[in-house]
This record gives structure tokens, C-alpha cells and sequence, in this order.
């Protein structure tokens, strides 16, 4: 990790980015729902079965019961299954490669999903655990809109590494906007200054972070600079492999405790004996726009069309003008999401058992391809959650 | 046309004011009652056996409301006689049965012979008359009408119609709001909804049962109901077997018609086949769903009898 990172970090300062397809020191938070408390042959069957989606590819165990090698062709990965469910992906292998192994089975594997990481929380992030050096705003609210484009922009800076995996669909209508925020110093502020302006406030949306970490304790000197992505991506150029991982770690910890308070506070069951027998538990999760959404009818019917990002199905039922219920199927993961849209706001109800990562991908998603501005929260306006 | 059956909005409605979620009022939960039971039975202090609909106690006031939700005109006179056992013997339950005999929490440091339980029971604004012949206004039992729009799904607020409320923090949150909430429907149907409400909640279910395959081929009807409604652990023996029958019913409906091919009635096995798989790649699995909510919107249109409010939902073929 340390010779990778020396080197590509050299190869970062003679052109100051990287061309598509040169390894950089890279990883995936990735989110193994199924795995959550299974042994290393569970762990191990569900690589195979990624592997069986790529031809060539294959897995391996190691000495460490938890760490796994994955195979491509060109490619090797390592799999830290250090906590199972939360595992983490590292390569250095080139993006081409390793983002198409991962979508695949993201995509294909019921049971894993990325690790979804909304705009609020990329930016609290990079502050919290380091300092946000860059961030890129990439915001398009077509697929759920459906209106002809009315604004694009895009900055030469933008490393189109992941356009592959952002522009799914590749078709531009409502508004679609790409900011990159480079100065080291004025990212947060030009977000701040930005907001203020009616045309960007629910439009700054932020997809990716660069985030500024230094090793406590050497004066500076050893320090990595991490992107992180919206859908769980961190590639990383500096001088310390640790520093890197303290990132990931601190990501991991940070999305963690999120999902696992969203699974644990909000689903909705009843305990079934003894004297709590009946008592019930959970409620659902808000999500709060500032935009209010002027029909909310084709509002649901895009969002639960079953397409990406949201992989969403569903038949929605108008109750009145203002109130859409929806109970629907996360594709992802196969397991029911129910839903109660409204102008201002969504319910989300979460049976005992679903992933909160269905949370964090609808929130995620809503976001950045609806209200930038949108938060989502449990027990009242000041429980934010994915922060 | 009335979306939900009225005993059920009601329950949504209380125990939605128990928590703080979007659009809706948080009337219990704001004085402390956030600690929900369905179903809960338990004896009085003349040891006969009650069985309330809802309760939520507030542990850090040593308080407790419990509630029988009464949907519909109760003009009936079983339904009266009914009615009148439930407040007598509602009418004998002590903080002390719902503390120890229940077993609500009270917090550290208070006292628990000192709990404060106070029975109510609620009926929706304008179908109170059949309610109120039948208890009598000297009972301890207040009356509360609560205002629903059962075609809008949405809650007004809740009024005592009759008695008093004996917790004032409660009693200063209650009356009409000055405007109508969307009412979250934690509990998706019960055995007065329509067919169309209950199909609209098992599908989802069943098509994640398709997940499972080629491992689980077969599921039960149990299986659906067990995922589709979170209390139904809480449901008495005799209702459950209402429950099965009438949702295997519309399994058979669904089966025979919107997704027939999808899955079947296995006589022998006395199960549901599945027939069909999702598909393994994503881009077929994705066509069969297109395919699937085309199928989910033409059976909910049937079931629905023509009365599906879909007018604004169109099915698109060129959608984006």
C-alpha cells in the first residue's frame, strides 16, 4: 500500500491528476447485509459468487480468517471482512477494472450494496475527520422531473474516472449541473455562498469529496488527501498508506453507526412475548424537501419505475391530491419499503429485518436528483440522520 | 369512497401521534406517551380480563392512556352490549393492574402504586351517537372524536365529546386542528379493508419471496400475512384464521388472474408454487419488473372494481 501510494502520488504531482485507467490506491465501502453475523465461509461464498459474475475472476483465502484475495485478469483486490458486514474493498488496480467488478455484483448480489454516503454526509465527513481540501457538485433532476434541460456546465478539473458508474442513464433533461470546487481553502464557503443563490440552493449536491488527512503524530509530513465518493468509492493519493486507512476506518465507523441506529430505532415490529407481549417498536424515517413537488403522482411513479439509482418498485395509490402511499420492493435487496409521499415530505417505514442502506440509497439518490437541500430525520427535525 | 376501514385509520391515527414523523401531530408523544402497546390484555382489579386496542403510557409522568377504538356507527345491539361489558370492566382497571399485571414502565424514582391510567374510548366525529347511547355520561370513561376524513385519509385532531381527561397536559393538547394531516398507516389493513388495500400490501411481499429462489420454491400463505402486517403476532387465534382465509383468497384471485404463471396453489403441498424466476441479470430482472408493476397495476384496478384512484398514474410505456 505504501509503495503504491508513494508512486502514484509522484505520478499526482507531475500532472496533478491522474489519466483514466492508472491505478491509484483505492477502496469500496461496500455493505454485506446478509453477512452481518455469518462466518468466513459465508463471507467467502458471497465472493464467489461476485467472482462467478466476471469471467476470470476468482477469490481466495488467506492466513487472516477475515481477508480475502480477489483475482481479475489484470487485477488483484484485497477484502477486509474485518467486520463482515461493513466489509472494505482495497486495490490499486485500474478503476476500469475494479469499478466494473464492483457494480457488477452491487448490481447483480441481492445481499451487497454499496455503501451510499448523501451530500450532508460527505461534507461532514471531510470536516469531522479531516479537512475537505475540493468538492463536486454533480446534480440532475431529470429522471424524476423529466423536464427539457435548461442548464449544464462542466469544469475541465473533473476527473471522469467514475462516469462510467455516475452517468448511468446518460440522457440530460431538467436541470443538470457539475461544479467542482478546487480551492482548498474556500470549498465550504463557496458551497455557503453558492446556497444563497436561488438557481444552486437545492442543486449543490454534493458527489464527491476531497478530504485532507495528516498522521497525528509526524509534523505533517505523512498524510494522505482521499476522494470519497457518493456511492462508497475512496481513491487516495499522499504519503501515508495509514492515514489512509484511518480515513476508511473513520468512513466505516461513521456510516456504520448510522445504518445500525436506523435499523435499530426505526424499524417497525412488536415483541411478540412475556410481559412486553404487544409492546411496539419503531417508526417511520422522514425525508423533508424544501422543494415541494408539484405532482406528486409521476413524482412516485418515476421514483418507484424500478430503474437506477433508486431501484425502486412499486404501483403508487393517490389518496387525495396531496398524499401518495406506495408499498413497494427495494430491488437491491428484494425486501419491502413502504412508503407515504407528500408535496413537502416521504415517510419511509422499514419492516425489522430490511437494510437501512435502502434508507441511505433513497436518501442519497433524492438528493442529488431532487432536492439538494432535503433531510432526512427520525425522532423530530432535529434528529438529522446520514450526517 | 373510503380508502381504509375506519377502525383501522383509527389505530393509525394514535398510534401515529405517539411518535414525531412528517405532517402529523405528535399530541401523545408531546406529554410523554411514547411507550405503545397493541393489543394488550391483561386482568382488572375484579380479575376480569380486558383487552385494549392501543395504550401508550408515559413512564417519566407515571401516566398511561389506553384506548378501544370503535370505527363505525355501533347502532347494533350486540355490538352495544359489547360495548357496555368493555367500559365496565375498562371502568375497574387500577394504575396497579397496569403496572404489574401489564407491565408498563414507570421511570426510576417514582412511584408505582401512584400510576395514573385513564381509559377512553374513540370514535370517528359524526358516528358517535350509537357510542354515546350506550355509555352512560356519569361513567369515568371519557368519550373521544376524533375528526377523519376516511376518503382523504386525513386526521383533524380529537375532541372529548364526553367526561374529562384527568391528565391536563393531555387535556390542553386535545381538540381540532386547524387543519387536516395525512394519516401514516403504520398497519397496513385488518379484515374490514377492501381486497384492493390488502393485494396493494401483499404483493411486495410475495415477489420478495421470489428472491429466495432456487433455495425456497414454495411459500405459505402465513408467510405473506406474517411479513405484511407487524402485529400479527398479537392477533388471536380465531382472527387469524379470518385473516388466512381471506387473504388466501385474494392469493387465489391474484394467481388466477394479474399474475397468473407468477405462482399457483399447490393442492397437495397445501402451499404456493412459484413458477417464474426474477430472471439472474440484472437488465432481465429489470424487464420482468417493468413487466410485474404493469401486472400489479392491472390487478389492483380489478380488484378495486373500476374504483382504483389512479387517474393521475397513468402506466407509461415511454417513461424515462
Amino acid at each position: 500500500m505504501h509503495d503504491v501510494m508513494a508512486s502514484s502520488t509522484q505520478e499526482w504531482r507531475r500532472e496533478r491528476r491522474h489519466r483514466q485507467g492508472e491505478g491509484r490506491l483505492k477502496a469500496y465501502l461496500l455493505d454485506a447485509h446478509a453477512s452481518s453475523d455469518d462466518d468466513q465461509s459465508s463471507i467467502l461464498a458471497l465472493l464467489q459468487r461476485a467472482c462467478e459474475l466476471q469471467p476470470g475472476a476468482s477469490v481466495e483465502e488467506t492466513h487472516d480468517a477475515l481477508l480475502f484475495m480477489i483475482y481479475l485478469d489484470n487485477e488483484f483486490l484485497v477484502v477486509d471482512a474485518a467486520e463482515p458486514r461493513f466489509m472494505i474493498v482495497h486495490t490499486a488496480g485500474r478503476a476500469e477494472n475494479t469499478d466494473r467488478f464492483i457494480t457488477a455484483a452491487t448490481d447483480a448480489l441481492p445481499d451487497l450494496d454499496c455503501a451510499w454516503l448523501p451530500s450532508a454526509f460527505l461534507l461532514n465527513s471531510a470536516t469531522t475527520i479531516g479537512r475537505l481540501r475540493r468538492g463536486t457538485v454533480r446534480y440532475d433532476n431529470s429522471q424524476l422531473l423529466g423536464q427539457v434541460s435548461a442548464f449544464e456546465a462542466f469544469p475541465d478539473e473533473i476527473d471522469n474516472e467514475d462516469d462510467v458508474i455516475d452517468d448511468r442513464d446518460g440522457r440530460a433533461r431538467g436541470k443538470r449541473l457539475t461544479l467542482d470546487l478546487a480551492d482548498p481553502r474556500g470549498a465550504r464557503q463557496a458551497l455557503e455562498e453558492l446556497s444563497e443563490l436561488d438557481y444552486f440552493r437545492h442543486a449543490l449536491a454534493l458527489s464527491r469529496v476531497d478530504l485532507l488527512h495528516r498522521d497525528p503524530d509526524s509534523g505533517g509530513e505523512m498524510y494522505s488527501v482521499s476522494r470519497v465518493f457518493d456511492w462508497g468509492k475512496v481513491s487516495a493519493v499522499g504519503t501515508s498508506a495509514d492515514s489512509h486507512l484511518a480515513v476508511l476506518f473513520a468512513l466505516r465507523h461513521r456510516y456504520q453507526t448510522s445504518i445500525e441506529r436506523i435499523e435499530r430505532e426505526f424499524a417497525i415490529y412488536v415483541d411478540q412475548d412475556g410481559q412486553d407481549r404487544g409492546r411496539f417498536h419503531g417508526q417511520p424515517i422522514s425525508i423533508r424537501f424544501q422543494v415541494p413537488i408539484d405532482d406528486i403522482g409521476q413524482f412516485a411513479r418515476r421514483l418507484f419505475s424500478s430503474r437506477r439509482p433508486f431501484s425502486l418498485w412499486g404501483e403508487p395509490r393517490m389518496r387525495s391530491n396531496n398524499y401518495v402511499t406506495v408499498h413497494g420492493l427495494d430491488l437491491h435487496i428484494g425486501a419491502p419499503i413502504y412508503c407515504e409521499i407528500m408535496p413537502d415530505a416521504i415517510r419511509v417505514y422499514l419492516q425489522r429485518g430490511t437494510c437501512g442502506n435502502t434508507v441511505a440509497r433513497l436518501y442519497t439518490n433524492l438528493v442529488r436528483h431532487y432536492d439538494a437541500s432535503a433531510t432526512l430525520y427520525g425522532r423530530g427535525a432535529e434528529d438529522a440522520l446520514l450526517q | 369512497m373510503p380508502s381504509y376501514s375506519e377502525s383501522l385509520l383509527l389505530k393509525n391515527v394514535f398510534l401515529a401521534l405517539t411518535y414525531r414523523t412528517a405532517n402529523f401531530p405528535s399530541t401523545l408523544h408531546q406529554c410523554g406517551y411514547d411507550e405503545v402497546y397493541i393489543e394488550k390484555a391483561f386482568t382488572n382489579s375484579q380479575l376480569k380480563h380486558v383487552r385494549y386496542d392501543f395504550a401508550a403510557s408515559a413512564p417519566a409522568r407515571n401516566r398511561s392512556v389506553l384506548l378501544e377504538v370503535k370505527g363505525g356507527q355501533y347502532t347494533r345491539p350486540e355490538e352495544q352490549r359489547r360495548l357496555q361489558q368493555q367500559v365496565q370492566r375498562y371502568a375497574a382497571v387500577t394504575g396497579e393492574d397496569v403496572v404489574q399485571k401489564a407491565g408498563f414502565s414507570v421511570a426510576p424514582g417514582l412511584d408505582p402504586r401512584q400510576h395514573e391510567p385513564q381509559s377512553f374510548v374513540v370514535g370517528i366525529e359524526g358516528q358517535m351517537d350509537g357510542i354515546m347511547a350506550v355509555i352512560p355520561a356519569s361513567t369515568s370513561i371519557p368519550l373521544l372524536e376524533a375528526r377523519v376524513d376516511t376518503a382523504d385519509v386525513t386526521y383533524g385532531g380529537a375532541v372529548i365529546v364526553q367526561g374529562s381527561c384527568t391528565d391536563p397536559q393531555l387535556a390542553a393538547h386535545l381538540g381540532a386542528l386547524p387543519r387536516m394531516y395525512p394519516i401514516p398507516t403504520t398497519l397496513p389493513f385488518d379484515l374490514e379493508s377492501r381486497d384492493i388495500d390488502i393485494a396493494d400490501a401483499i404483493v411486495p411481499v410475495i415477489l420478495q419471496l421470489f428472491y429466495r429462489l432456487p433455495s425456497v420454491t414454495t411459500f405459505r400463505t402465513q408467510d405473506v400475512i406474517e411479513q405484511a402486517i407487524p402485529i400479527w403476532p398479537l392477533i388471536d387465534a380465531d382472527e387469524q384464521r379470518s385473516y388466512l382465509g381471506r387473504v388466501r383468497r385474494i392469493l387465489g384471485d391474484l394467481a388466477a388472474h394479474g399474475f397468473r404463471g407468477w405462482f399457483e396453489w399447490d393442492n397437495g403441498g397445501r402451499q404456493w408454487r412459484i413458477m417464474q424466476s426474477l430472471g439472474q441479470v440484472h437488465a432481465e430482472r429489470m424487464r420482468t419488473f417493468r413487466r410485474l408493476q404493469s401486472l400489479q397495476h392491472q390487478a389492483l384496478g380489478r380488484l378495486g372494481g373500476g374504483h382504483l384512484q389512479q387517474a393521475t398514474l397513468p402506466l407509461d410505456g415511454d417513461e424515462p
